[in-house]
């Protein structure tokens, strides 16, 4: 019954990337700074031109009509390995590859990032192997990569988990692979005679670097950031000495089970990107009772700001909105919640300047919901990317094929 | 029927060869504890050509007899292991069919099992032959004693039908292929043997390491009219009140020290309200040690000393249905007796000597 | 390190109230579609005395504030508190009505301990399905531990579609899976002949061999019958042996699809469960995310081949930038298919496999074609919370009061335990849930957990967080 609101809605697609878009009269959670009622979002040239009460364009600009919705930025999916076939070689270092050539645009995986509102994408290879190669940042629309590419230089995957249970040879084999990197970046650099220029790319070029360890080298001289997958409090320990030895830029991923190692963490403020599931199961070896760790509420208590990804097979971890509600439940307040899928996550994925938040100059990456996020009913009406609307609820065939037109 | 043959002549034989060796041999020692009634500080027994003849304070010494004079030791009764492999050479399992009813044990004997001279230098001088694990129904348990020469003798040749719960004996390959069919089976009045041995005193004996299972076998066991014996494991704590009331009593795997504090304190909730229970080697799988070393582990888990040493004799061989011969320091029956430097359910406590049918048969090297 | 488990779940254990409690609450959900705010529950002697939205008085009071009750929830097709693995199935034969799960349910299993958590109270738990009559399954409490489950033998498990024949070489090889079935065809001739061979002795007098009963039990009406249908396919399968052996009392478990064949089940009085436990086989059996013919069925995208489009690919298959693209228009087609047309996903749920129509919408659809459904678990013991269905549903546009009782008042209607079971009402057993705020939210939780009177699950969070 919902559904027969939209036939009143008004919805104009919008033609060119340069025409304005006028979002009007919806509830506006910016995301940062406070939620206005009934207010206006203007965009221009695929950004934010304004947010507040009575914006008025000119007649050029296509207008939605938000009134009774719900208006707020994209959700930033900070860390997933969905939307390719393969997540990993099988080669343990892989450096030199990247998910940009495994990328399927017609994977129903962006598709139902587009439904669901998840308009960033951080694209990783996956946690299989030591060093996985670099990953991508993308936006769901679109039917060649190229079309969905909002960064390449999103950073070079790492994990810590070891494969064979062995950690230290699998430490010994990343560290191996580091210094052989170094190393060579060095050597390179005095055979090719040329100093440091400060541009990394051109540099790189210039010592006529491997190929293959080009990315490495790139990782090392802190162009793209590391993103360090750990499994245990142990990985994170080891994580955090590499960054140090290694002078990285780190981002990590982390995964229920490194919850103890949370407060080493505390004052780093090192991006961190949490696992889809929030309740960590243990069962105490004395007792043989299941414990539950609420890791949200452990992470918060450390003082640690985080982003939190999905799970695309399960019931409800597969939506940001849901997540975001979830972190609710562990007992976070609703702002926290929502910067965790929002401004928060665009900060870990080193986008915090562009994406996560409905300011002024920022992307105009935006969802009309037909409800509050956390209400556990919205569905998202209208999503816009670049200021383009990608979009519409109501021309969604799926939905349509399931729910029948017009109901 | 020749191998029967056979192992009766052995025994025979044996028995011949240690009334000739035994004599008449007086323990003297700082402690004596009888197990079944009281216990002399110091005390003193009396064996007889491999008998008990008299146990108490001091005891009359005959001429000629043996004497051994132990004033710091602590005086026991020979261990009894409730379930183990020790003389009968395994290796045999009959996998076609998990349904072995007519299988003994008792038919099995081979006394050249070297694992019964470490038993008896263990101080195990009882125990209970299980059939090898894999089988639904694996056939029918005997109770053994070794001999002084480490020969073999039969207490009991028909000890109870075993029925193992337990996962090993769903084979994927044949029927039942899980506990769920096996209670089916059971259940359903298809395996005649079962209601045989659950209707007389042989008894059955069910083995079990889950509360899963520990729960089918309470079921069975309401089956059962005669005697039905839980083997288990510390890890079916929970199940403790409900078996206690059901099974005439608990054989546990080894309990040993590297459990947690959780478990080490399973036997104790087994025993409480005087339930029996007794330990098993399973050997040999664990060693013959492991014996001792689970009494001791599980007084560290609340289990008093004294139900503890109860555990390791006199409950065990009530459990067994052999403690009108073996089990107590008792007048009449068989002289296998234990001299331990302390309490041998003091982790600290050392083995001095064993003697099996009044014959000594180890010596420590302290000697 | 203990204080940081905020959420983490004490069990309060057979602490037994004493004499009358109250539990206030902001407002309640009596599980038949009405509401009432205020709300005072009390209870007494394991069972609720009187449901009001005026003040009650008791011996003690739990004030739970903003909280919202609701009658503790029921699984319907669960198999908690059986061990994974070879325990869940008997595969010595394929007809095993005597298998029965009573003897291999553990209240303590860490499976009905999550189930607990969630504010499940009672489980129907069933045998596995890799037997064509895999035996019976009983409704059994979550906290009680009840050594004989109340109503056991009341239901047969059924298997259709292909579990039982997974495994059998039909092949001269011999050994132990060797053997019938091998197909769907199979199993419904071995259901048909278990059931007739039943049949045929009932009606000439013969004695029925023992392990046989619980067909006749099935046959004779005393016994519902379940059917683990897993499409729509194994569900009309299902109604014609319904019709075929005139079986009185069935119920349908789960089914991709099962609202395709809603008017039927209504027809017939056939109850259905569903759940998701279902998909993740069915996913694995179809290659490339479960694409068969019937997608192909199915075009129309988010994106479209224009004629830009096509041009544009053009260009980029020149630059060499992307894999050799064929431009033809036969090549396009392919293409076409590849980007435009690929399996694509259901709106509300769970997989990559577009011809699944979520749970939540066929609940949609059953409800309003009439049949009594009801949503369940199934395996699943870890990500999926039951109350989620019922959130989602009212995502897909089901009325909310209907969404809840799906997993209260309808599992209780269809497993035949309403007269205890499944609503806040005088006179019924006190099984009930208090989540924080409202249940249908997701950032609600459950705080405190009460089976037959007694407190089961208290979170500490709920005590001061």
């Amino acid at each position: 019954m919902n559904l027969k609101l939209i036939a009143v809605l008004c919805v104009v697609a919008a033609a060119a990337c340069g025409q304005d878009v006028l979002i009007r009269g919806g509830k506006v959670i910016p995301c940062k700074g406070a939620e206005l009622a009934e207010a206006d979002v203007l965009v221009r040239n695929g950004r934010i031109e304004a947010v507040g009460k009575g914006l008025t364009t000119d007649g050029s600009a296509s207008v939605v009509d938000a009134r009774g919705r719900v208006v707020m930025p994209g959700f930033v999916l900070a860390h997933t390995s969905e939307g390719m076939d393969r997540t990993n070689e099988m080669v343990p270092v892989t450096p030199y590859i990247s998910v940009l050539d495994g990328v399927d645009p017609s994977r129903p995986f962006f598709e139902d990032c587009l439904r669901d509102g998840h308009l960033t994408i951080a694209l990783m290879p996956g946690e299989r192997t030591i060093i996985g190669g670099t990953g991508v940042i993308l936006r769901p629309h679109g039917l060649v990569v190229e079309d969905l590419l909002q960064s390449d230089n999103a950073g070079m995957k790492l994990s810590l988990i070891p494969s064979a249970g062995n950690r230290a040879a699998h430490l010994a084999k990343l560290r191996a692979a580091l210094d052989d990197a170094k190393q060579h970046m060095e050597r390179k650099q005095a055979e090719s005679g040329a100093t440091a220029s400060g541009n990394v790319r051109f540099d790189l070029e210039a010592f006529q670097l491997d190929r293959r360890k080009r990315e490495l080298a790139r990782m090392l001289r802190g162009e793209i950031p590391a993103w360090i997958a750990c499994g245990t409090p142990a990985d994170v320990d080891q994580a955090l000495r590499l960054v140090e030895e290694y002078k990285l830029k780190a981002r990590l991923v982390l995964g229920g089970g490194t919850w103890r190692a949370f407060p080493l963490l505390t004052g780093k403020n090192m991006p961190v990107i949490l696992d889809s599931e929030f309740e960590f199961r243990e069962t105490d070896p004395e007792t043989g009772e299941e414990v539950i760790r609420n890791l949200p509420q452990l992470l918060k208590k450390a003082g640690v700001k985080f982003a939190v990804t999905t799970a695309p097979s399960s019931l409800g971890r597969r939506y940001l909105w849901y997540q975001a509600a979830s972190l609710v439940r562990a007992g976070l307040s609703r702002e926290e919640a929502l910067a965790a899928v929002t401004c928060d996550a665009a900060d870990a994925i080193g986008l915090g300047a562009r994406k996560g938040s409905l300011e002024v100059g920022k992307d105009a990456d935006i969802l009309v919901l037909t409800d509050d996020p956390l209400s556990g009913r919205a569905w998202v009406e209208v999503g816009i990317i670049g200021g383009k609307v990608a979009y519409e609820r109501s021309k969604d065939p799926r939905l349509t094929e399931i729910f029948g037109a017009g109901k | 029927m020749k191998r029967t043959l056979a192992v009766a002549l052995s025994f025979v034989f044996f028995s011949a060869l240690i009334c000739a060796q035994s004599g008449t041999l007086v323990i003297r020692a700082g402690t004596v504890l009888s197990v079944s009634g009281e216990s002399y500080s110091p005390g003193a027994i009396l064996i007889v050509d491999g008998r008990i003849a008299a146990v108490g304070r001091e005891v009359a010494e005959p001429d000629k007899a043996q004497v051994l004079n132990h004033p710091d030791a602590v005086v026991v009764p020979g261990f009894i292991d409730a379930g183990c492999g020790v003389g009968a050479r395994r290796g045999l399992v009959e996998s076609q069919r998990a349904v072995l009813a007519d299988l003994r044990m008792a038919d099995a004997l081979d006394d050249t099992d070297p694992a019964v001279r470490r038993h008896l230098a263990a101080g195990i001088t009882t125990w209970m032959l299980l059939p090898q694990e894999g089988n639904l129904l694996g056939g029918r348990a005997a109770v053994l004693s070794a001999t002084a020469a480490g020969a073999l003798k039969l207490l009991r040749a028909e000890a109870g039908l075993t029925v193992c719960l337990r996962e090993s004996s769903y084979d994927r390959e044949r029927e039942p292929t899980s506990l769920m069919g096996a209670l089916a089976l059971i259940e359903g009045g298809q395996v005649a043997a079962f209601d045989t041995a659950a209707a007389n005193d042989r008894g059955v004996l069910l083995a079990c390491q889950s509360d899963r299972e520990v729960a089918v076998a309470l079921r069975l066991a309401g089956r059962a009219k005669g005697r039905a014996l839980l083997f288990t494991t510390v890890d079916t704590g929970d199940s403790a009140t409900a078996a206690t009331k059901a099974f005439s009593g608990t054989v546990f795997s080894p309990v040993l020290p590297a459990l947690s504090e959780r478990h080490r304190a399973v036997p104790a909730r087994y025993a409480a309200g005087g339930a029996l229970i007794a330990f098993s080697t399973n050997a040999p799988q664990s060693p013959a040690s492991t014996l001792r070393l689970s009494a001791v582990t599980a007084t560290l888990g609340g289990l008093s000393q004294d139900a503890a040493l109860r555990a390791l004799t006199l409950s065990a061989a009530e459990l067994l249905g052999v403690s009108d011969q073996v089990g107590s320091l008792t007048p009449g029956k068989q002289g296998d007796v234990l001299i331990f430097t302390k309490h041998p359910t003091d982790s600290r406590a050392q083995l001095l000597r064993v003697v099996q049918d009044g014959v000594v048969v180890t010596a420590s090297a302290k000697e | 390190m203990r204080a940081m488990q905020s959420l983490m779940l004490v069990l309060v254990g057979t602490l037994t109230l004493s004499a009358q409690t109250v539990i206030k609450a902001a407002k309640a959900h009596l599980g038949d579609g009405r509401v009432i705010a205020p709300a005072w529950v009390s209870v007494e002697g394991g069972r609720i005395t009187a449901v009001s939205a005026e003040s009650l008085s008791g011996d003690e009071v739990i004030d739970c504030g903003a909280g919202e009750i609701t009658p503790g929830f029921i699984d319907a097709w669960s198999s908690a508190g059986l061990a994974r693995g070879d325990n869940e199935n008997e595969e010595g034969r394929e007809v095993t009505p005597q298998v029965d799960v009573a003897g291999l349910y553990e209240v303590r299993h860490v499976s009905v301990k999550r189930r607990l958590a969630q504010g499940v109270t009672s489980l129907l738990v069933h045998p596995g399905t890799r037997a064509v009559i895999s035996g019976a399954a009983i409704v059994v409490p979550t906290a009680v531990d009840a050594t004989a489950p109340r109503h056991e033998g009341a239901f047969l498990c059924v298997t259709l579609g292909l579990d039982p024949a997974m495994g059998n070489s039909g092949g001269q090889g011999g050994g132990f899976y060797s053997r019938r079935p091998n197909s769907r065809m199979g199993v419904v001739y071995d259901v048909r002949a278990a059931f007739t061979q039943v049949r045929e002795a009932l009606k000439s007098g013969q004695a029925i061999d023992a392990t046989l009963a619980p067909l006749a039990a099935a046959l004779k009406g005393t016994t519902t019958v379940i059917w683990y249908t897993e499409t729509e396919k194994e569900i009309w399968t299902a109604l014609r042996l319904i019709e075929e052996l005139q079986i009185p009392r069935n119920i349908c478990a789960g089914a991709v699809r099962a609202s395709a064949a809603a008017l039927e089940l209504k027809a017939r009085g056939v109850p259905v469960l569903l759940g998701e436990q279902h998909w993740p086989q069915y996913a694995q059996r179809r290659g490339r995310g479960g694409l068969d013919e019937h997608d192909h069925d199915h075009a129309g995208h988010l994106h479209e081949v224009t004629p830009e489009v096509r041009a544009r690919l053009a260009a980029l298959a020149q630059t060499g930038m992307t894999h050799p693209i064929d431009t033809s228009e036969e090549g396009l087609f392919d293409l076409g298919q590849d980007c435009c047309m690929a399996p694509g996903v259901g709106a509300g749920v769970v997989s990559t496999d577009r011809n699944r129509i979520p749970v939540t919408t066929q609940a949609r659809e059953l409800v309003r074609a009439g049949v009594l459904c009801a949503f369940a678990s199934g395996g699943d013991t870890e990500g999926v919370h039951l109350i989620d269905y019922a959130r989602f549903a009212v995502r897909d546009g089901l009325d909310a009061a209907r969404a809840l009782s799906m997993l209260t008042l309808e599992p209780a209607r269809i497993l035949g335990i309403a007269a205890n079971k499944g609503s806040l009402e005088a006179g019924k057993d006190a099984d009930l849930v208090v989540f924080n705020g409202d249940p249908l939210s997701p950032g609600s939780r459950p705080v405190l957990v009460m089976e037959e009177g007694r407190i089961v699950v208290r979170p500490l969070a709920a005590k001061g967080e």
